[in-house]
């Protein structure tokens, strides 16, 4: 008789398991899981826990001088380990919950519910890349791409069968900085903008009134034309328009008012860049 | 229906416990609380909001209420009632003594979020201490005297440690 819950050492078993037995729901830290149990939106039978697989607990260099993340790393992991590699990352890792649920709460988790843009924010705008394995092998997808499926389906693109090992990040940013803002009760707006270490570019992620961040791409089309043209001394009508474009990314869905989200997105953007081409 | 786990063991405040004919989905806060009575793991929210379930796993801070019961077998359960072995900790006479001790709901989860907080942070900005019991709803609103308890605290301990 098959076990309630099966943990498994490694991904290749993990991976037999969820092709054998489709039914068996995914459990890392529990945070997604639990209240979902509760609430009556998720039954299970069989469980397949991720705590013990080897493979998607560490964070890495990978051997071309990018960064790999496991999926069952931890909000605290995060925090502790990627203030200098990445402290973007590690700063919305701090504040994605209070001390108990970081300790709990894991990059593969995150991504999967697609739930809370903090950490999202940061990955869609360093370019990460989700790592999915299956029985059938390893698929690679833009953790932008693998999110925008939301948008059309209410889900993330995960497959039937696949589990998220963990995300990567080939080329590190020369600088990234994250910004939220919260009113309680409300999240009101998570940013994260990264300036490409050989390029002059800055890709802007915005998740405001949406539920999964997005691009900003009007608004890194104004700041890539002034970085081209001027490098480190933006012109102030340009942070101007640059922080309208970030706004204009805002959406609906949040239970603040669009105009209060693309305000907090304008202002919040402009401030966030001038502090990236200030500090250098 | 699904089928029970067979028997597991959980080991919580030093004593082993055998859990019978529990589901796989049970949390630990409700297998604590409805299965082991140990009912100073609160049932606040039950969707990991309110705090008062929090526990330590293998010393590390913990909602019960969003991890499964099976999980922490093999591991060590330590719940507020259990920081202190059977006695009153310098957090919770800190606590009483400040009157933050009001209808008590937030208290085991407070007791253990303080416990976690100075383990980490021995001396404590007020900044630090609110960042660290942000995971605390007291539905009496005494915030303020959590926070000077937690002060008090660590004034007490650091003083046993100094002295």
């Amino acid at each position: 008789m098959p076990l309630a819950i099966e943990a498994p050492l490694g991904v290749a078993e993990a991976v037999g398991l969820l092709a054998a037995e489709p039914d068996r729901v995914i459990v890392a830290g529990g945070t997604d899981l639990l209240p979902a149990l509760h609430d009556g939106r998720v039954r299970a039978e069989r469980l397949l826990s991720l705590e013990r697989l080897r493979e998607i607990h560490a964070v890495g260099r990978t051997g071309e001088g990018g960064l790999f993340i496991g999926a069952g790393v931890s909000a605290t992991v995060l925090v502790e380990v990627l203030e200098p590699l990445l402290p973007a990352l590690a700063a919305a890792a701090a504040v994605i919950g209070p001390p108990g649920v970081r300790n709990a709460a894991t990059v593969g988790g995150n991504l999967v519910s697609a739930a809370g843009g903090d950490l999202l924010v940061v990955l869609v705008a360093v370019g990460a890349v989700a790592v999915l394995e299956s029985a059938a092998g390893r698929r690679e997808t833009t953790v932008e791409q693998f999110l925008s499926a939301v948008d059309d389906t209410g889900r993330p693109d995960l497959r039937p069968g696949e589990l998220v090992a963990g995300v990567r990040i080939d080329r590190m940013p020369a600088d990234a900085r994250f910004a939220r803002l919260a009113v309680p009760g409300h999240r009101v707006l998570s940013l994260a903008m990264a300036r490409d270490a050989h390029h002059p570019e800055i890709r802007v992620a915005v998740c405001a009134g949406r539920r999964v961040p997005v691009r900003a791409a009007a608004a890194e089309a104004v700041i890539g034309a002034e970085l081209r043209r001027v490098g480190r001394n933006i012109e102030p009508e340009v942070l101007i328009a640059f922080g309208r474009a970030v706004g204009e990314a805002a959406g609906t869905a949040d239970s603040v008012p669009v105009q209060y989200a693309r305000h907090a997105a304008d202002v919040c953007a402009q401030r966030l860049l001038a502090r990236m081409v200030g500090d250098e | 229906m699904s089928e029970p786990l067979p028997s597991y063991q959980l080991d919580v405040d030093d004593r082993a416990h055998l859990v019978v004919g529990a589901a796989v989905t049970e949390s630990l806060q409700y297998v604590l609380r409805e299965r082991l009575a140990l009912t100073n793991v609160k049932d606040g929210c039950a969707v990991g909001e309110c705090g008062a379930c929090a526990v330590l796993l293998d010393g590390q801070q913990r909602l019960a209420c969003l991890t499964l019961a099976i999980s922490a077998s093999g591991r060590a359960v330590t719940t507020a009632a259990g920081l202190g072995h059977g006695r009153p900790t310098e957090i919770a006479e800190a606590l009483a003594r400040v009157g933050a001790v009001q209808c008590g709901a937030c208290i085991p989860g407070a007791l253990i979020a303080t416990h976690a907080l100075l383990a980490a942070d021995p001396d404590p900005s007020d900044g630090a201490i609110r960042a660290g019991l942000s995971g605390v709803v007291c539905r009496c609103g005494g915030y303020g005297r959590l926070v000077a308890g937690v002060r008090a605290a660590a004034r007490a301990r650091n003083g046993v440690l100094g002295g």
